[in-house]
Formats: structure tokens, sequence, C-alpha cells
């Protein structure tokens, strides 16, 4: 990777073309506050994005990703909170260096690229802007258009594209001006499930060639997974966990975010038994779970436990064995089985109260729908939580 | 599938009886007029009429010099206007309702008002003369700067509803792409905004234009309907309703009709020559 940004730049060099990006080493959101009249939509967001690293904010709709952005570039001013290149103070919601003078990029979910320019003009008009020679104008875009291999696309009208082609278009728009952190809006969620899945294969190329620190915003978890060196779970405006992708996976530090990273079963639980400071048994309604798990230590937590006080727990539909086990065995009766190729998806009633999603491979072949199923789960496999969604082990 | 034609056919029935009986029949009963006589011959006499006396002709240059001046200031000033207001302002409904006041109230009843507003002895020149400004009354009534500022008053709530609709139209996240681009808001306007605003100002120049160019009360009431402002329809009404010359009146309709059809055409062609880009204008 060094030695391909080694490469850009002296590709850069030989052509005459000033490399334009300000050398720095993070970018800092601090206390960052933010409300449309009586809702606020952001509350004491706090971040760094360090130089080429690739940063997603992660949340369902309306829960302020896009806000940050709009803020962060500019667009939208902020209430309060500092937000810092290095040590210089670019915005502390007073005074705000304006959008045009950020050098910070975007790109739109619906591109946003003027219709009434062709695309060398698209990509032209911030080169045009800052004045550039019409020889160096040529050149960057013409990298640019090879970057995201569009290639020969230069008189084309916005309206002539596909919907990637557009796309890659508002990309290579963004990645000209060379920009000290691209930020990115949901820019895939437009785009059918195929092409979205190449374009997030291209943007990762992208980014692994060019190292601009970036920002994208997304409501898809796999995008999140398969692109970020780390990931910001948000909800109603505030940071839920901020941590590389396996973290957020397999550790989710609270209920929403094991919700939203697929533990589709969680159960209101009591504790049962404490047995050490990383094994518990709970009872969930007419069942018993032992859970053996050291990854999250909160012994003075756990100690302060009383037999029978609520909890939750949750677990993942991948992760419940279909057979016999050593322990948490539990019998239920399948609902609906989907078939969804490699595996089987199915629905299945433990008893009247609580209901249990899993997953098969092989195995699931001779299940049917109203079939009793013999399941079990590994007790390292299991998440606890406490009542207010806080993880206990 | 053939039936379901029928069907949908007999659902556009009542528009097309509706434009047929109240355009297109009144327009080609007037064409067969114009090129007809008294007698119901075929003749070009009502044409030569008209072209062949200057003080007829004349009105084809009055009006242009009414009609041009009053469509262009409504739309120059109606732009600034709605730019501002595109992204929707406070207020907005109360300045509509000002705006459509003077549409709903009738061409007479606002060139009545004015009469007296700004008349030798109204108040716009009794404030004037009282702080000392002027010492003689402005002349603005009965005259041609009477039927310019009639004409706008009238036409300016049109042509900033119908740019507003317009401007308003345009994608909002295109100003912030070129902001973020580098773009301060003169060089937003006048390449991101402007070039895709370009077919909508076209449309409501010709609409305001083709308004302005057929204008006859207010050239009757603030104007000097014998001279200075005689404008076309002055003319049609003269030769139709005083001379009782239905064939002469439609055939300076018909002039009327094509001299605004030409200026319409013209400003297409301008339009297209301005816009390359086809008119996709999407909002988020």
């Amino acid at each position: 990777m060094e030695i391909q940004r080694d490469l850009h730049t002296f590709l850069n060099e030989r052509n005459g073309v000033v490399d334009t990006v300000k050398d720095f080493k993070e970018i800092k959101i601090k206390d960052l506050n933010k409300s449309f009249g009586a809702n606020q939509v952001l509350h004491d967001f706090n971040l760094n994005v360090e130089k080429g690293e690739f940063v997603t904010l992660l949340g369902p709709s309306g829960c302020g990703k896009s806000t940050t952005l709009h803020c962060l570039a500019g667009l939208v001013p902020i209430d309060s909170g500092e937000i810092y290149i290095d040590n210089e103070c670019i915005d502390d919601g007073t005074k705000g260096i304006p959008p045009e003078k950020r050098g910070f990029g975007l790109v739109f979910q619906n591109y946003a690229l003027f219709p009434h320019l062709s695309v060398f003009n698209n990509i032209a008009f911030g080169l045009q802007i800052k004045r550039l020679s019409k020889n160096a104008i040529k050149e960057k875009v013409q990298n640019a258009l090879k970057m995201v291999r569009l290639e020969g696309y230069e008189d084309k009208y916005p309206r002539q594209l596909s919907g990637g082609e557009q796309q890659r278009v508002a990309i290579a728009r963004c990645i000209v001006m060379e920009p000290m952190l691209m930020m990115l809006d949901e820019p895939l969620s437009n785009l059918d499930a195929k092409l979205r899945i190449e374009m997030r294969y291209e943007l990762k190329t992208l980014h692994e060639k060019l190292h601009i620190a970036s920002i994208y915003v997304t409501h898809d978890q796999q995008e999140a997974l398969a692109l970020s060196d780390r990931i910001v779970v948000m909800k109603d405006g505030k940071i839920q966990q901020i941590g590389p992708p396996e973290e957020i996976y397999c550790q989710p530090s609270n209920l929403f975010v094991a919700d939203f990273m697929g533990f589709r079963n969680i159960w209101p639980a009591n504790i049962k038994e404490i047995s050490s400071e990383n094994e518990v048994v709970i009872n969930v309604s007419g069942f018993e779970l032992t859970i053996k798990n050291g990854s999250i230590k909160k012994a003075d937590y756990l100690n302060n436990l009383e037999i029978g006080a609520p909890v939750f727990t949750a677990v993942r539909p991948e992760d419940i064995q279909v057979g016999n086990g050593p322990v948490n065995s539990l019998r239920c009766k399948s609902e609906v089985v989907e078939y969804l190729g490699e595996i089987r998806h199915i629905g299945a009633l433990i008893n009247e109260d609580v209901r249990i999603d899993l997953r098969t491979g092989e195995a699931g072949e001779e299940i049917k729908s109203d079939g009793i199923i013999e399941v079990w789960i590994p007790p390292g496999k299991i998440l606890l939580f406490s009542q207010e969604g806080d993880r206990i082990l | 599938m053939k039936e379901e034609k029928h069907i949908i056919f007999l659902f556009f029935l009542p528009s097309i009886i509706f434009l047929a009986v109240l355009f297109i029949y009144p327009f080609l009963y007037g064409f067969y007029l114009s090129f007809t006589n008294e007698e119901g011959e075929w003749t070009l006499e009502n044409y030569l009429t008209f072209f062949k006396d200057p003080w007829e002709v004349r009105t084809i240059w009055t009006t242009f010099k009414i009609a041009l001046p009053a469509t262009l200031i409504s739309i120059l000033l109606a732009i600034p206007f709605s730019y501002y207001m595109r992204h929707g302002i406070k207020g907005e409904r109360l300045i509509s309702f000002f705006l459509i006041l003077p549409v709903t109230l009738g061409t007479v009843l606002v060139a009545e008002g004015m009469l007296s507003y700004m008349g030798p002895a109204g108040w716009l020149n009794q404030f004037l003369k009282a702080i000392g400004i002027i010492k003689e009354p402005l002349r603005l009534t009965h005259n041609y700067t009477g039927v310019v500022l009639g004409l706008i008053i009238h036409n300016f709530p049109y042509a900033l509803l119908m740019l507003l609709g317009y401007v308003s139209g345009i994608d909002p996240n295109l100003e912030k792409a070129a902001q973020i681009l580098g773009a301060d808001g003169w060089y937003i306007f006048r390449k991101v905004i402007f070039p895709l605003w370009v077919p909508g100002i076209a449309m409501a120049f010709s609409l305001n234009f083709v308004m302005a160019f057929s204008v006859y009360p207010t050239a009757v009431l603030l104007g000097q309907p014998s001279g200075p402002t005689r404008v076309m329809s002055i003319s049609v009404f003269h030769w139709a309703m005083e001379k009782f010359n239905f064939n002469v009146g439609s055939a300076i309709a018909m002039v009327m009709g094509l001299i605004e059809l030409i200026v319409i055409l013209v400003v297409m062609s301008l339009r297209q020559r301005m816009f390359k880009g086809g008119s996709m204008v999407g909002k988020a």
C-alpha cells in the first residue's frame, strides 16, 4: 500500500501536478451538539479520524449520521462543540470555516451530479474554481476517470449514465480534489443488490490505493463490516460503540448494537445462579441457559446482581447448533423454514412465549415446518445484558 | 385491449370537446374570417388594409415597445426575488397572499387604483412633493409609463410564481455539492442554478410576453389609447367592435398571434442554445 501511495505521488510529480493534500494527522470532533428546533439530533458526539482511516457511521435512519457529515462539511451550523484538523479549530459553533474552504469532499446519496454539465466538466468543476491550468485539469480528470474505470466517458451527460456510472462520476468528482477527508452519504443505497456489492469492492480498492481519510455513512451492517477500519454505531444521535468491525460484530457493548449486528434472538431472563465471574445460569421463561463468556469482565457489576434480577440475553441465529449438545439443549417446534441457498433460516417456537431464529446448513434439509427440532446453544456464544441494555457477559 | 383504448378515449372526450368548442373552433373561424370578405369570398384584402395603413402598422411597434420592457423588467425583478425565496423563507404565505391579491382583483380594479395613487394629484406625487424630491407632479398615468408600470404590477406575480416553482424544484444538493467543491454563492448561481433555470425562465418570459403583448384594459385605462399606447388589441377592438368589420379585426388578431409565436420560437431556440444538458431536474 505504501508503495502504491508513493507511485501515486510519483505520477503526480512527473505530470507536474502539485499534490495539494494538506498534511495532517487527524481530524477531531469534540462534544458536537446539534438540534433542529426541539429535536436534538446529535448529543456530545466525539470522534477522531486519522489520516488514511476509513470510518463508518452505522445506524438506523434518523440516528444523526447524515447530520454529522453535514456538520463536518460545514453545510449545517453546529450548536456547540469543536472540529479540529490537528490543532487547528475549523468550527466551534460561533465561527466556522465555510464549506468551500474546508478541503473536504462529500459524495451524496443521490450523487448530485450537475445535469447540465458533461462528465468531464462535472469532475473538473472544483479544479476550474481553483484556476488550475487547462492541461493540469485535463490530466487530473483523466486520472480520476481512470481511478473509477470510466475512461472515455468525458463527453457524456449524467442522464446518459446508469446509476452505477453516475456513482463513479460522483466519486471521481470528489477524489479529483484530493480532499483531506472524503465523506460518503449512503452512496450505495440507490443501487441494486449486485451492483452494490461490486461498487463496495471498488470503493475498498480505491481506498487501499489512495488512502484518503474517509467517513462513510450507511445503515447496512454488511457494508460497514466490509469497508471499515472502524465502525461507529449510532442511535438517536448518541454513539453506542466505536471499534473495529470484528469487535462490533462479536462483542457488542449493548443490546441495541447486538440487535443491529444480527443477534436476532433477544430474550428477557432472570439470574438463577452466578457460578463464577464468567459463568452465569439464567432463567428464560420456561428454560435455563448456562452462559460462560470471559470476554467482558464486569465482576463488580455481576457480584452486585441479585438472584432473580431481570436481565436480557442475546444469541445469533448462526450460533445455534442443531442436534444434541452437552448443555443448553432445547426442543422447539419449527414454524417457518426459509431456503436461502447455502443455508436455511428457521423460525421456531421453544414455548408459547419464546421464539427462536436459527440457521442450518446441510443438516436442515429434513427439517419441515411444524416439525420438532433438537438444538443447543454453546455457552460461550450467549451474551448477557443488564436490564438497561449494558453488556455484562 | 382495443376496447380499453376506446374507454380511455372516452375519458379524454370531455376535454377534447371543451378544447374544440372554446379554442380550436374560434381560432379556425377567426382564421377563416381573416381571409374572406363580408360576402364570404376569399381575399387578402383584410391583411392589406392593415399593412397599407402606417397608422395601423405602427401598432406593432407600439405594442413591442410596451410589452418587451414590461416583460423584461418583470422577469429581471422576479429572478432575484425567487432565487432568494427558493428554499422557503419566513412569511412566505403572507408574501404569496400579497402577490396573488392584484391577480384576484382583476386588471380594471388595479388600474383604477393606480390611477388615483399615481395620478398627478395622487398620494405618490403628493408625498414626493412634500419631501421635496420633485416640484412638478410626475406624469405616471395616461401615458406610456403608466401602461408599462401597470403591466409590471399585473405580470410580476405571475413571473415570480412561475420562476419560484421552477427554481425550487432544482435539487438543493447540487448547490451543496458545488459549495463543497469550492464555489461561492455567485459562482453557484452562474454555473449551476442559472443554467438549470434557463428553461423555466424562457417559459416564464414567453407566457409573460404573450400576456403583455395582448394587453387591452391596461393600455386603455392607464394609457393614451388614441395615440402613444394604441396597441394591437385596441386596433382589433376598433375594427371589430366599432367598425363592425370582423374580417379586418380577425386579420389583425392573426398577425398578433403570429408575432407572439415568432417571439416564443426565438426564445425557445435561445434556450436550446444555452442549455444542452437536458431538462433533468430531480429532487433528492
